[in-house]
């Protein structure tokens, strides 16, 4: 291209956004797209009036540490909705996770990154076999992923017959409890996980590989898109995300129970819808889940600082749910 | 491509397509099929659905691989053909149903699978979007490349399907269907694009129904039946009428034949009163007033975005209408839910029959029956006997071709499928019949014996309603025409005594809007 032509064209170019956005800007879709933001403000807001126990530092960085899991799961979990999938698996891989490493440290006397290791291993094989079943052979992701769910329940709770393992090291427990500066480690693992994820999904070909398999998986593969790769990636990438979850609660209980994390996966597919991400597939941001999971976060400690029971918490944490569907429902009209 | 490897044939086809036989199961899709396409050349292909030319194409671009014979391109034999390595030769292929991602811009829709990176392997987005502002420029597109595909009309998409297949080293161009959902207009800007790359030396294949289009745009056509071809011929040595004969290999006859009730007999069983609908970002529905009485086809048009089919989802409560009244055969309806419109007897054919109009992967009996299953059913038990002779009765009646009643919907071919829409509808025995684009996207044949049927029900004293945007089915079936501009009729245009049904007259009043009294 000439180089007159090619200035011509980049002046067309700021020219035409200028005018597109002006051109674009609505509340209501403004609204609809960052709606999930202002809830959470709005949230705060309340809170803070109704309570001074809210906005203080450690209360932040409390809600936070206590998010950050379920908003690593949603990492992940969004991944995979983007492509049209489903994980159900996440919550007893995170399970079976702590025990590989609680197992490793305490009965093998493995070294603690080794032990890491292995169990992020096993989270991996078990995403990979999740997403290999889903591409390959095109079974419901639902089923798939169910039947993950029990096989990985059912191994952690054999490995030591149901019961808890505990006397982990002290460096190792640092990874649940411990602070770098004032901020808790957890906190800046989910930090470092959101801002890698967030890349990916924004400037990668992977990423928009995701996003046209969930769109539409055959003008995907007509593409030259390699779709069974990119999904068998996807579930991967969820099953890791799980591993690492356990690895942090065991760390922070020090100790590995084969029956935590039960319906942490709903709480992921829960953030991932109230931060817009369409459970068909193809649409949505991985920022949005973010969010998601922190308004959940939010919400329980609003309740539990303003003094409402933890079943009513159930109900409340329901409603905002099936809300935040509506709305995403009206934008997609 | 190197330059060394290309051998020019001698007589300049770029396409040479030998003997090419293809079975689906038992069925022969074609037998002994050859095919030449020269450089720069637009070449019409048209024949009855189910004639093959679909799946020529659909061999020609690698989707599915023929039996036996032989494809070459550019003078090279083509060994183990994917859609890939087709692409990767210049061979592109835009679907009748496009392709794009809704969620994603248009500029990654036309880079998808070839994105542009940077040095460092990430997506350059702002490369793609000057070389796609550049592809789009090249066919006078004004879309902004940012925009998403979601947002833009059915036609708007056909182009950005264009330029998309312009993205690389674009040599053979396969438009399947490319027109049936395009106003002249946007027909018109079809044909500068094929001018343009005929220019650049790119050949093109236009499937198409429609076939003043061929004759109108391009320079050879074939002819195609019974997965043989029936006659290849340059476009001036054809008139229409040759061409609709060696398609069905019969003489069709589809004109206008005027109604047998006469005017006394007609009463209006149709009426819509001053209907205003206002829903944020659509059309503005402003005092619209309708009536179509039985016995009489009442046809409407307008382009797209005029209102047209915004009108029967206000009628069907599925859009809010803030004033105005339906009436139905003389009776008010008092609050507009699909299911009360259907009960007062209207029945409404969608215009999108794989979306709207059927479930594709049920059988042909229970698609028919879905609208009646209330009727005949006692306590949630169907009666099966009156099911079936329902059934038989309407598949007789619409000349539905299938083996038998149970077979999917999906393996029909298009005009069957409209059939099997139509006999659901007519199942409920409605008073008044709202046909959305009847025979969109259905070869000539199978269109001829739709109209006829349309007429048919007429006579027996049904009331109709039908929208197109295709002006030589308004006038082969329509009594009087309504026409619609920006949610409003601009004029009403009666075929007897004032003898105002003309194109040009319609084209006016639909993109002018001359308001006719």
């Amino acid at each position: 291209m000439s180089k007159a032509k090619k200035d011509k064209l980049s002046k067309a170019f700021t020219i035409e956004t200028a005018d597109k956005e002006k051109a674009h800007f609505s509340l209501s879709k403004h609204l609809l797209n960052f709606g999930i933001l202002y809830l959470l403000l709005l949230l705060c807001l309340i809170t803070s009036l109704l309570t001074d126990k809210f906005l203080t530092t450690t209360n932040i960085i409390n809600i936070i540490r206590q998010g950050s899991t379920v908003i690593i799961l949603s990492l992940g979990m969004g991944i995979v909705i983007i492509t049209g999938g489903i994980d159900l698996s996440v919550g007893a891989l995170s399970a079976l996770s702590a025990i590989i490493v609680s197992g490793a440290l305490a009965n093998w006397k493995f070294s603690i990154p080794l032990a890491i290791g292995c169990s992020l291993l096993v989270g991996l094989l078990f995403g990979l076999f999740n997403g290999i079943i889903v591409a390959r052979f095109r079974i419901s992701p639902m089923i798939v992923t169910l039947a993950s769910l029990n096989a990985a329940r059912g191994i952690a709770l054999l490995y030591n017959d149901g019961a808890q393992i505990v006397g982990l090291p002290d460096a190792f427990t640092q990874i649940g409890r411990g602070y770098i500066a004032f901020i808790p480690v957890p906190v800046i693992i989910m930090l470092v996980l959101v801002a890698i994820v967030y890349f990916v999904m924004t400037y990668t070909v992977f990423g928009k590989y995701l996003y046209a398999i969930g769109g539409n998986e055959e003008v995907a593969r007509l593409a030259g898109i390699s779709v069974k790769k990119i999904k068998a990636a996807a579930y991967s990438i969820c099953g890791i995300g799980a591993a690492l979850v356990g690895v942090i609660y065991a760390a922070r209980l020090n100790m590995g129970d084969p029956t935590m994390g039960s319906g942490l996966e709903l709480d992921a597919i829960s953030s991932a819808v109230l931060g817009g991400i369409n459970l068909y597939g193809g649409q949505g941001k991985i920022l949005g889940a973010v969010i998601g999971a922190l308004l959940i976060s939010v919400l329980s400690n609003s309740l539990n600082l303003i003094g409402i029971s933890s079943f009513w918490q159930l109900v409340v944490k329901a409603a905002v749910l099936v809300g935040a569907a509506l709305i995403y429902t009206r934008k997609n009209v | 491509m190197v330059a060394g490897k290309k051998v020019e044939t001698a007589d300049g086809n770029i396409v040479e397509m030998y003997s090419i036989h293809k079975r689906f199961g038992g069925v022969v899709a074609l037998n002994g099929v050859s095919f030449k396409l020269a450089k720069s050349e637009v070449h019409g292909l048209i024949g009855e659905n189910g004639a093959g030319k679909t799946t020529l194409m659909k061999i020609l671009s690698g989707a599915t691989e023929q039996d036996s014979g032989n494809i070459s391109i550019n003078g090279k034999i083509v060994k183990n053909p994917n859609p890939y390595y087709l692409r990767t030769l210049g061979v592109q292929i835009v679907h009748q149903e496009l392709s794009l991602l809704p969620h994603m811009t248009v500029a990654e829709n036309m880079f998808l699978g070839k994105e542009l990176r940077t040095k460092s392997g990430l997506i350059d987005k702002e490369r793609m979007y000057i070389e796609s502002k550049h592809v789009l420029d090249e066919i006078e597109v004004s879309i902004s490349p940012n925009t998403m595909v979601e947002i833009l009309s059915t036609a708007q998409k056909q182009l950005v399907e264009i330029a998309k297949s312009m993205i690389g080293d674009l040599k053979v161009l396969i438009l399947d269907e490319p027109t049936s959902s395009l106003t002249d207009k946007e027909i018109f800007h079809l044909k500068k694009i094929l001018d343009m790359f005929k220019i650049k030396g790119v050949s093109v294949v236009l499937i198409s129904h429609k076939l003043n289009e061929v004759k109108d745009m391009c320079d050879k056509v074939t002819v195609m039946r019974d997965g043989k071809v029936v006659h290849t011929c340059c476009i001036d040595a054809i008139d229409i009428q040759d061409m609709v004969n060696y398609m069905v290999g019969r003489n069709v006859n589809d004109t206008y034949v005027p109604p047998v009730l006469d005017e006394c007999s007609k009463k209006i069983v149709f009426e819509l009163k001053g209907i205003n609908s206002y829903v944020f970002g659509e059309v503005e529905l402003k005092d619209i007033n309708i009536n179509v009485r039985a016995g009489e086809i009442v046809g409407m048009f307008g382009l797209i975005g005029s209102g047209r089919t915004e009108i029967i989802k206000t009628i069907y409560g599925l859009r809010r209408k803030q004033s105005g009244t339906v009436i139905i055969d003389g009776v008010k309806v008092k609050k507009l839910l699909p299911s009360k419109i259907i009960e007062q007897g209207v029945s409404w054919v969608p215009e999108d029959r794989r979306k709207d109009g059927l479930c594709l992967e049920m059988s042909i009996k229970n698609n028919i029956g879905l609208a009646v299953f209330g009727e005949i059913s006692k306590c949630g038990f169907v009666n099966m006997a009156k099911h079936k002779g329902i059934v038989n009765d309407y598949m007789n009646r619409l000349a539905i071709k299938a083996p038998n009643s149970k077979m999917n919907v999906g393996s029909l071919s298009g005009g069957n499928q409209q059939k099997v829409v139509l006999a659901k509808w007519l199942a409920v025995r409605p008073k008044v019949l709202i046909l959305d684009e009847p025979t969109r996207g259905i070869d000539v044949g199978s269109k001829a014996e739709i109209h006829s049927l349309i007429r048919k029900l007429r006579d027996e004293g049904m009331a109709i309603l039908v929208i197109s945007s295709e002006l030589p089915e308004l006038f082969v079936l329509s009594d009087r025409v309504i026409v619609m501009k920006d949610g409003v009729i601009t004029g009403r245009v009666m075929r007897d005594g004032t003898g105002m049904l003309t194109e040009e007259n319609i084209m006016r009043i639909a993109t002018i809007g001359v308001n006719k009294v």
